[in-house]
């Protein structure tokens, strides 16, 4: 992969790698440090990366700092709570994010980052990303059947939190 | 099995089709009757089905959040551009490394005119100043080459003349002027020293 390939394929998944690890640490400043990470190691390893494999790498490795991180926060947490929910939430919402900023939007990410790391990355590649079943898979390692069955329980999770909060889907 | 197990069994199906709708797999004739049928007499079910079209629905509205530029330009300058800064900063380095050679060339150039020997040779007897433009040197390729060229024809010349003037000065400085001091010293040496000694500097002089 040359610098232009590069630049291209970081320009064309930036925004979804970040999306992506913005829901899963629910900190903004966290998820730029840790996609930034992401695309240097990319840069670093471009030899040993096929360019057809290489938006697969980025997302698994920005998948697995991700999951370094939210262990790390475990052992030592540096970041509450409260500025978890505080930072999720995107303080400049464009044109595109106004349907989900209405309240069944911010009660919706709230209740995404009750749920266990698994089942949220499985609803965010699915139901927010839309990505297909087979990157999925591949992309968090997982059968196929067990990876739906992650995705119905997640939806279930999901629908039981929002219920609990008071919140009518 | 009893009525309430049936029910348990048939909610199960039921929700598990709803998951499967919800997936993107639409359910055959049958089975989506069968569904449609199951949800007009099951209202925990049918609660089920539409609160998860709507989980769903509100999920797919959430839009991705925008990866800042400021966040994509530091990458891209660890990265892709890090590159051109390395050449840069390798051109500015360059420059005043070429700036201190030719400070060095004159230098050892006005010392080699001062030491020069009479004999003839093919050095030029003038080298030329070498005026580097820093900003034109980093900026026009065609230039630097130029002065590359340039600063290594110089740098070879005064190559030559120091050792020239290592030359010169050894034998101007050593055997003239120290071998004449040492003439004028009364030593007592033995004679037959004294000839082995003279032996051994008309030796030395020779090798020089």
């Amino acid at each position: 992969m040359d610098n232009e390939g590069f630049e291209t394929l970081v320009r064309e998944q930036k925004d979804r790698v970040f999306s992506y690890a913005t829901m899963l640490l629910r900190n903004r400043a966290e998820a730029q440090d840790v996609v930034q990470e992401a695309m240097v190691r990319l840069w670093q390893h471009q030899d040993g990366v096929e360019s057809a494999g290489a938006p697969m790498w980025l997302k698994r490795t920005t998948h697995n700092l991700c999951i370094d991180r939210l262990r790390r926060r475990k052992t030592r947490p540096e970041v509450g709570v409260e500025e978890l929910e505080a930072t999720c939430t995107d303080a400049t919402p464009g044109p595109d994010r106004l349907a989900a900023s209405d309240e069944l939007g911010r009660e919706i990410e709230q209740a995404l980052g009750k749920l266990s790391v698994q089942d949220r990355a499985v609803l965010v590649l699915r139901e927010i990303q839309r990505r297909p079943y087979g990157e999925i898979a591949e992309l968090l390692e997982l059968p196929m059947g067990t990876l739906k069955a992650r995705l119905h329980r997640a939806r279930e999770q999901l629908r039981k939190k929002l219920i609990r909060a008071g919140v009518t889907p | 099995m009893s009525d309430d197990q049936v029910l348990e069994f048939e909610c199960r199906r039921a929700r598990h089709a709803v998951h499967e709708i919800l997936d993107g797999d639409t359910p055959d004739g049958d089975a989506g009757r069968w569904l449609e049928r199951h949800l007009s007499r099951c209202g925990a079910c049918r609660d089920f089905d539409a609160d998860l079209r709507a989980v769903q629905t509100s999920l797919q509205s959430l839009s991705a959040s925008r990866f800042p530029d400021s966040a994509l330009d530091e990458v891209l300058a660890r990265t892709t551009r890090r590159g051109d800064r390395s050449q840069a900063a390798r051109w500015r380095i360059e420059w005043r490394s070429f700036a201190a050679a030719a400070v060095l060339t004159a230098a050892a150039f006005g010392l080699w005119q001062w030491n020069r020997p009479g004999e003839s040779d093919e050095l030029p007897s003038t080298v030329g100043m070498i005026v580097i433009d820093p900003a034109r040197f980093e900026n026009d390729p065609d230039y630097a080459r130029e002065i590359t060229e340039e600063t290594r024809r110089v740098l070879g010349l005064t190559s030559r003349a120091l050792r020239r003037t290592e030359r010169a000065a050894f034998r101007g400085v050593l055997v003239d002027q120290v071998a004449g001091a040492l003439k004028k010293v009364p030593v007592d040496w033995p004679e037959e020293e004294q000839d082995a000694e003279t032996r051994r500097n008309r030796e030395r002089e020779n090798e020089l």
